[in-house]
């Protein structure tokens, strides 16, 4: 598997859009778009306030969307542009139903006093694809008429590339922020995390009142009484945030990073019932990429 | 329209290594929390203590917070501590230095904001009072205690 003349003309740390085939990028378009309005929160009949308002909220009431959740022909509309958008066709409109329902809930949501981390990478991948589609720009871009009726190969790319932009960035101001917010004590702090595993435990079972296995209590003691061992597991965990710039470099890295970010999640996941699934579908869809690899190992 | 940079700062531009990401890292990092964007700070601040929120009925029998209240024991928490802040910010406290009272008030509208999402069918009929609790976990002595739960509110069971 080769990576487009771009990439390979550039140096490593000033990497660009990989040669993604248009069937690959289809492939990936599809599963974004189940994606996204699977990450929806449609059920909205919850949020009937906006008292602690966040993002747009501070000047807008979204409170409407609350009283009135989108029914079918709405969520029918989305996948109706969704449906655009995979098809190569119209994609800044096909977006559009999507984007504007992916904000508007999420801020609400986000506006009830608690901040869920769940949606807001997809929705930075959606608003950047958004843009990439609505603004043609760079060499190998076709006319404007061109680009928002029916992008080439090279504005598919760019969206593709500016989504696994977002998800770098995503981990990386994740690690960096750990790091300012603890004034550089967070590895050295890390034994503390132990607290954290009961803690985040203890509200799951209040969740669900399902009891947490008994062998998260031995791991959470271990950890007490190991700080090193802790550092080092946590640290592992910080260390594939701070590096997630390396999945921009090539698609073997690509691979290896998103593979690493999938681990990480899958352990928050056991140890700290924390689950982060768009984040692992996301990364799933656009750098482990195996429909990808799997056209690559197709003989000619 | 194109927007061009002066000639040095281009150059300097053009050298920054993974440039995109670099400038979204940057953004997200000055952004903060404003959906859809975020640093994403959780778990950035590690202490010797962590707490929890849940509802109980009249027995202080736990009830699963997800299925009844459309909220989870986290959200519930979260909420908490931005009800708190605001009242200590208001009463001129810091969080940290939040009284008894200023907890029972924001567990008070933590409440009434929960009890307004609940789903009657998954309420067990038995259930008459709901009670809010805190629970602190902290590390000290080399291992983990569980705090006495603390009582922030309690009220009858809304008639539908």
């Amino acid at each position: 598997m080769s990576d487009s003349a771009n990439t390979i003309n550039r140096p490593s740390w000033q990497p660009g859009p990989f040669d993604w085939s248009a069937l690959e990028m289809l492939l990936m378009r599809a599963g974004f778009a189940a994606l996204v309005f699977y990450t929806i929160k449609w059920e909205t009949g919850a949020w009937t306030t906006q008292k602690f308002p966040n993002g747009i909220a501070h000047f807008l009431d979204l409170t409407w969307i609350g009283q009135s959740p989108p029914g079918l022909g709405l969520k029918a509309l989305t996948l109706g542009g969704l449906a655009l958008y995979v098809a190569g066709w119209l994609p800044t409109l096909g977006l559009l139903p999507a984007l504007f329902f992916s904000i508007v809930i999420g801020t609400l949501g986000n506006s009830q006093g608690a901040i869920n981390h769940s949606t807001q990478m997809v929705t930075m991948m959606l608003l950047a694809q958004f843009l990439v589609y609505l603004i043609p720009r760079g060499p190998g871009v076709e006319k404007p008429a061109d680009h928002w009726t029916r992008p080439g190969l090279t504005a598919q790319q760019q969206a593709i590339w500016w989504s696994t932009v977002v998800i770098a960035a995503s981990y990386v101001v994740c690690g960096v922020v750990k790091l300012t917010n603890s004034n550089f004590m967070w590895l050295y702090d890390a034994p503390y995390l132990a607290v954290q595993l009961l803690k985040t435990n203890w509200s799951h079972y209040h969740d669900t009142l399902e009891m947490p296995p008994a062998w998260l209590q031995t791991v959470t003691q271990t950890l007490v009484d190991h700080p090193n061992l802790a550092r080092l597991f946590f640290g592992a965990g910080l260390l594939v945030e701070l590096l997630g710039f390396v999945v921009l470099i090539n698609r073997r890295w690509a691979l290896a990073g998103g593979l690493a970010i999938i681990a990480l999640h899958l352990s928050i996941s056991q140890v700290m019932s924390l689950n982060f699934l768009t984040h692992i579908f996301a990364t799933l869809i656009f750098l482990v990429n195996v429909p990808g690899w799997l056209m690559a190992r197709r003989p000619p | 329209m194109s927007v061009s940079l002066p000639p040095r700062l281009a150059a300097v531009w053009q050298r920054l290594p993974f440039r995109a990401m670099l400038l979204v890292v940057l953004f997200l990092f000055i952004v903060k929390e404003r959906y859809p964007f975020s640093n994403f700070p959780m778990y950035s601040n590690v202490d010797e203590e962590a707490d929890i929120l849940y509802v109980t009925d009249q027995a202080d029998a736990a009830l699963p917070m997800d299925a009844v209240f459309r909220t989870g024991s986290g959200t519930a928490k979260k909420m908490y501590k931005k009800e708190l802040s605001t009242i200590s910010k208001s009463a001129g406290r810091k969080l940290e230095t939040a009284t008894p009272e200023d907890r029972a008030a924001a567990g008070r509208a933590v409440m009434a904001t929960i009890v307004e999402r609940i789903r009657p069918k998954a309420m067990p009929a038995s259930v008459s009072q709901l009670r809010l609790y805190r629970k602190t976990f902290r590390l000290e002595d080399g291992g983990l205690a569980h705090l006495e739960p603390e009582r922030l509110a309690e009220l009858p069971v809304p008639t539908p």
